[in-house]
């Protein structure tokens, strides 16, 4: 609980301090991953750079074909800008069924996305099925990746998400009960130009891509590729009941996309 | 010193910047009606408001409150005259073993600022943090719609 906070005034602030820190220094967004770092057993850095209060930061914009959102946007602001955009009701129904309402004001879409040891984020399933890039920050200037390449290192700054606005996109989520609950399992779908994406959440490490079910029939693939999975156990279920859930998820998730 | 208003009274508290709101509130302020359960943002116990909104106070470390105005179940009360959704709750039978409750008004105090009268699924859904081991829920969901008819 020792680490010490600093605030940075703009983003160059923030990659400027995060630089000079190294691997002793790293982003803090809405806090609510961070401060259970000791319930995890996982040490704090020696320095947080809080983003609190970085100006412009938070902005959610839908310019014509492509959606663009500040890292510092919250699942609760994400929710609420997209809540008359229908196309975008995966990403919108992520942000809006995620957690509990206070850890939704308070947890940002960069953490989710930056946060790469937290496998049950349902926002990242939601902009994998976009195909969403991520803007990072560097004192070498800004570059975009893949979320799917995302690797956050030292130094860096997740800035903000960007993806071009599906046809139509669904996210379905199971939970054993409903208040606040970590999904079991998440199948996140979205159609765009290039086909179907299908992105899975909760049930192995890390959500992902899942390319093989994206052709032919879907639900029927799942089940036939299931093998492919790595599933996680954890306190909510055992590994091979995520597995054994997600052709029906996957098959709700296109029943409401449909 | 990090300093804030809790309650209306500005306040400054000399703790590392890490250490959760609810922490300082209770160990600090001595304002114990803010209770901490999971300490995890699961349960909501620990619900209060910082800048109107609800927060999970377990998950805001203190250095993000700086200059910013907290209010705790403590604000609530004027004296011996409690707020409508307080008397609403005591009218209603709603107050079980005690735990869950500050969180609970809490979040119901800033449901009512935002929609004075809500429906009963707005208020469902501002309680979906707010866990309950008693389940109880029917009286406190009663109790929030009668406060919501009052005229305020």
């Amino acid at each position: 609980m020792n680490a010490n906070v600093v605030f940075a005034e703009s983003t160059e602030d923030a990659v400027e301090r995060l630089a000079a820190a190294g691997a002793d220094g790293a982003p803090l967004a809405g806090a609510t991953w961070i401060m259970r770092a000791p319930l995890r057993g996982d040490r704090h850095p020696p320095l947080y750079v809080s983003l609190d209060r970085i100006p412009g930061l938070r902005e959610v914009a839908i310019d014509g074909a492509t959606i663009r959102i500040g890292a510092g946007a919250t699942h609760a602001q994400i929710a609420a800008a997209l809540a008359g955009e229908p196309r975008l009701r995966g990403l919108h129904d992520a942000a809006a069924r995620s957690a509990n309402p206070a850890v939704r004001a308070h947890a940002t879409v960069g953490g989710a996305v930056a946060t790469a040891a937290f496998p049950a984020s349902d926002l990242v399933p939601a902009l994998l099925a976009l195909d969403a890039t991520v803007t990072v920050a560097t004192t070498a200037g800004t570059r975009e990746v893949a979320l799917e390449d995302l690797r956050a290192a030292p130094g860096s700054l997740v800035t903000g998400v960007t993806a071009t606005v599906p046809r139509r996109s669904a996210h379905a989520r199971l939970t054993l009960r409903k208040a606040g609950d970590y999904p079991v399992a998440i199948a996140s779908v979205a159609e765009g130009d290039d086909g179907l994406r299908v992105a899975i959440g909760s049930v192995e490490a890390t959500p992902r891509r899942w390319r093989t079910v994206e052709t032919g029939d879907p639900v029927a693939a799942a089940r036939a590729h299931a093998g492919e999975l790595t599933p996680r156990d954890g306190i909510e279920a055992p590994g091979w009941y995520r597995v054994h859930v997600l052709p029906t998820l996957l098959a709700r998730a296109l029943e409401a996309m449909a | 010193m990090i300093a804030f208003t809790v309650n209306g009274q500005e306040r400054a508290v000399d703790a590392p910047p890490l250490t959760p709101l609810s922490t300082v509130l209770r160990e600090r302020l001595h304002l114990t009606g803010t209770k901490v359960a999971c300490e995890e943002g699961f349960c909501g116990a620990c619900t209060v408001l910082v800048d109107d909104e609800p927060a999970t106070s377990c998950l805001v470390p203190l250095a993000h409150v700086e200059g910013r105005s907290v209010r705790t179940v403590e604000s609530l009360a004027d004296g011996d005259g409690l707020s409508p959704l307080q008397a609403a709750m005591q009218a209603n039978d709603a107050v079980q073993c005690g735990m869950c409750f500050p969180g609970v008004l809490m979040s119901l105090t800033a449901l009512l600022a935002r929609v004075p009268a809500p429906g009963e699924d707005a208020v469902r859904d501002a309680l979906v943090g707010n866990i309950c081991r008693c389940t109880g829920y029917e009286q406190i969901v009663e109790a929030a719609l009668a406060a919501g008819e009052e005229p305020r």
